[in-house]
This record gives C-alpha cells, sequence and structure tokens, in this order.
C-alpha cells in the first residue's frame, strides 16, 4: 500500500479498504466535527484571547482533515515533484505548522489571563514577536527560495538538503514543536482555569496518539495501525476542542417552553 | 439606581443597579464579563460620578480591551488601583492595603456617588484562604453602605469550588450570572438575574451578546 518513499496508495483489496480506506475515513469525518464544533464554540466566546484559541484548535483541526484526505485520496506522484510539488509541500506542511505555532501562541497567552499571579512564562509575551518575526522571514526565504533560487541556483525551497532552505525549513517545523513541548505544560500548571488544564492535556493525548501512530509504522511496517490512531487522535482532538468552554445542559422546563421574559 | 450603563440591562433590571448594592457578575472565563464593569465605569463618568476601577492586569491593556467593544469614556478617568500604569498600585498579597485605599477613596469622595469596579475577587480568591476573603468582603461592604456607593465583582465561574462560590454568593444583594448552555449542535450564551436584593430580579433565561452599543439582551424564546 505504501511504496516509493511517498505515500502513494493502491486499493487493491478489501483488507485495504476495511484497514486503510475506513479508518482514514473515520478520522477524517471525527477531524472535521472537531473543526466545526471550534468554529461554533469560536462565535460564542467574547474574550479575545480565547476565541483566538478556539480559531486555532479549529484550524489545526482542519489541518489534519486535510492530511488525511491527502492520504485518502493522495495527488499523483507527479504533482509532487518540481514547483507544484513545493506548493503541496506548503499546503501539506508549512501551514499545519504554522497554524499550530497560532494555536501554541494564543494557549500560551490565553493561560497567563487566568494565571491568578499573571506569570509571564519565559516572557512570552515579549519573545513571541521575535519568534513570529523569525518565522516569518524563515517563510519569506522558503517562498522566494521556490520562485527564483529554485530556477536559478536549482535549488528545491524547503528543501532539506540545501543550506539556506533547510534551515528555514527546520525552524518553520521545530519552532511549533519546541515552543509547545516547552510552553504548554508550564502553562497548564499555571492557569487557575481547569477548562483550559483540560483543554492542554487533551491535546496532549491527541499528540502523543499520533506520535505513537508513526512509532508503530516505523515499528512494525503495519500501515494499518496508524491509520487506526488517526481515529483515537481525532477523538482526542474533539475532546480538546469540548474542553475549551463548559456548556451546560438547559433546564428541561425551561428547554421546553423557553421563556418569555418579565 | 444606578444605571448600568447598557439600556437593555437597566430596563430588565428595573432602571439598574440599586443604591447602595453590591453586584457579583459570575460566568466562567471564556465570556467577556469584564464588559458589564467597563459599561457601569463608562455610565458613572458621564454622569460626573465618582469611579473607581481595580484590576490586575495593565490600565493600557484594560483600555484596549474596552476599546474593543466599543467603551470610549474619552478623557475622563476613573482612579486605577491596577497591577501596571495605575494612580495607586495592587498588590495580590496585601488584602489591607487594598481595602485601605477603597476606603481612603470612598471617604475622599463621599459628597457624590461612587461606583467601584473591581476584576480581582477571583485571583484574590484563589491566592487566600476562603475564610480570609470572607472577612475581607465583609468588611469592605460593610464600608461601602456607608457611602453612596455601589460595588461591580467579576467572578470566574468553574475555577472556585462550590461551597467558596456559594458562600461569596450569599454576601452579594445582587446577582447577574452568564453562562453558555447548548441546545442541540447550537451553543447558547444565556444571561438571567437570580437575585438582586432591592430591585427586580430575573430567575428567567436572556439571550446575550455583546456588541459596540454595549449589550443586546432579548427574552430567550426556543
Amino acid at each position: 500500500m505504501l511504496g516509493n518513499g511517498a505515500l502513494q496508495i493502491s486499493y487493491t483489496s478489501t483488507v485495504d479498504l476495511a484497514f486503510w480506506v475506513v479508518p482514514w475515513a473515520i478520522a477524517l469525518v471525527v477531524f472535521l466535527a472537531a473543526a466545526m464544533r471550534a468554529l461554533v464554540l469560536r462565535r460564542v466566546i467574547t474574550v479575545r484571547l480565547r476565541r483566538n484559541q478556539a480559531l486555532g484548535i479549529g484550524l489545526v483541526a482542519i489541518g489534519m482533515a486535510w492530511f488525511a484526505l491527502n492520504l485518502l485520496l493522495p495527488l499523483p506522484s507527479q504533482l509532487q515533484s518540481g514547483t507544484s510539488g513545493d506548493i503541496y509541500f506548503v499546503f501539506q506542511i508549512v501551514l499545519p505548522f504554522l497554524v499550530f505555532f497560532y494555536w501554541v501562541d494564543a494557549s500560551v497567552l490565553s493561560s497567563r489571563r487566568v494565571d491568578p499571579l499573571m506569570r509571564d512564562s519565559f516572557g512570552w509575551s515579549r519573545v513571541r514577536k521575535w519568534v513570529w518575526a523569525l518565522i516569518a522571514f524563515c517563510l519569506a526565504l522558503g517562498i522566494v527560495g521556490t520562485i527564483v533560487l529554485g530556477d536559478i541556483l536549482q535549488v528545491t525551497a524547503f528543501s532539506v538538503n540545501s543550506p539556506i532552505s533547510g534551515s528555514a525549513t527546520l525552524i518553520i517545523l521545530g519552532a511549533p514543536f519546541a515552543g509547545g513541548l516547552i510552553l504548554l505544560p508550564v502553562a497548564a500548571k499555571r492557569s487557575g482555569d481547569p477548562a483550559i488544564r483540560f483543554h492542554l492535556r487533551w491535546f496532549a493525548y491527541f499528540a502523543g496518539s499520533l506520535g505513537l501512530g508513526v512509532a508503530l509504522v516505523v515499528l512494525t511496517g503495519f500501515p494499518p495501525l496508524w491509520s487506526g490512531l488517526w481515529i483515537v487522535s481525532g477523538y482526542c482532538l474533539y475532546r480538546s476542542v469540548g474542553s475549551l468552554v463548559v456548556v451546560s445542559r438547559l433546564p428541561s422546563d425551561l428547554a421546553a417552553r423557553g421563556n418569555r421574559g418579565p | 439606581m444606578a444605571s448600568s450603563g447598557i439600556s437593555a440591562l437597566d430596563e430588565l433590571l428595573g432602571d439598574g443597579y440599586p443604591d447602595r448594592s453590591t453586584i457579583l457578575v459570575a460566568s466562567q472565563p471564556v465570556i467577556a464579563k469584564e464588559v458589564l464593569g467597563y459599561w457601569f465605569t463608562h455610565s458613572g463618568l458621564v454622569q460626573g460620578d465618582f469611579c473607581l476601577y481595580v484590576t490586575r492586569l495593565a490600565v493600557r491593556d484594560v483600555l484596549q480591551d474596552q476599546k474593543s467593544f466599543g467603551v470610549d469614556s474619552g478623557q475622563k478617568i476613573p482612579l486605577w488601583i491596577a497591577g501596571e500604569g495605575g494612580q495607586l498600585k495592587y498588590d495580590l498579597n496585601d488584602l489591607a492595603t487594598l481595602s485601605f485605599n477603597i476606603k481612603e477613596a470612598m471617604k475622599k469622595n463621599s459628597d457624590r456617588r461612587i461606583r467601584i469596579v473591581m476584576d480581582v475577587l477571583s485571583s484574590l480568591l484563589m491566592l487566600n484562604q476562603p475564610e480570609t476573603m470572607y472577612r475581607f468582603v465583609t468588611q469592605l461592604f460593610a464600608d461601602i453602605k456607608q457611602y453612596d456607593a455601589v460595588l461591580l465583582a467579576t467572578l470566574e465561574d468553574g475555577m472556585h469550588p462550590v461551597p467558596v462560590v456559594t458562600a461569596m454568593q450569599q454576601l452579594f444583594d445582587g446577582i447577574v450570572e452568564l453562562k453558555m448552555y447548548e441546545e442541540g449542535l447550537r451553543v447558547i450564551p444565556l444571561l438571567r438575574i437570580p437575585k438582586m436584593r432591592g430591585g427586580r430580579s430575573q430567575p428567567g433565561y436572556f439571550n446575550f451578546s455583546f456588541s459596540k452599543a454595549g449589550m443586546e439582551v432579548s427574552a430567550f424564546v426556543r
């Protein structure tokens, strides 16, 4: 099912269908549901930082759904090379990582707001501007690499083989991971709001199950394990989204009749 | 009555918050309950009342937030007891000084109506023993009742043990509750006023939303 280093899939048997297509399709639906839930919650949240957080997690869910869709229905291999391959890479990898970093940033800032001591973890309120500037610079470098250097020097933008764009890619992909790993546990610990702690805890389960899936594929060479764990990670992301806002049930009598006011 | 600064809310309350009252606005942290404090202060400044705003945030952050909700008091400014940038410094470890500063401000402005907004209650509750906070709030309210003052405090719902919240709610004259409710796939923000001593309570539920003009409130009808 997997071949040539890239994710090339051919559905040849009912086994493929059962162990590959169906799990990915379920994962896709779960991620879309998480994205929709996040956007619904964003509409009713009135605190700007928390709204940004809901938007961030919603975009992460959309990114995951997009990734699942690409694994389910991959682009032809000829479109995954050259300039179209670079564009594909930007949409497939770079954008989701930027979105992930946006969510990390929003989460750290919102956690600070509900920390009774208002602690600025690692001076993040100041450092974040520099990190965003660095990422924007690296992104520009990668894009310029695609448009200019790619043709002149035959360098593939965002390629890890090129020292310049390779470093840029490393920063774009590494910053969210490093930021998330260092900042989020501290943010969760310092937050006075249990909703944020639940949100981050479920996100950790989501990231953990994704990582476990990749590790299992590498160790066992059995891709269905990965697709199965994607469903689990989708569920964890959905729970993470749901934890953002504590929603009460309407009292049953009120739900039935409504309230006509005074 | 002291106008809340939001006409829709005044209508529900029967012309505003009762005189010499203490009001608690409770909601979870995702709802910008501070907006009620912004409009309350704005309304007071416009009417020439003395306004005191107690916050752990920096003044510039509060002003920025106010503007995003359409509140702009122009040149009129309240007395700030703030974490940063205020006339008086807010120290969360020093309840005695906070109490003293509020009392002094009221004494100096006893010739006019006083409006106090406190958005520090939750952080104080998290950092102090409930008994200490209970004593602090009781003493503060006793002082407030001696003046023509109305106090509005915000409380983060879900961040404190239920008995602590219940005890706090009992101390206040009025409670405005903002909550998120689920109906099918929809999430609806609803308001209710379960208690308003000396005023009109509204145990029923109302839809609400914030706008640049304040707050829109309408009866919740399914």
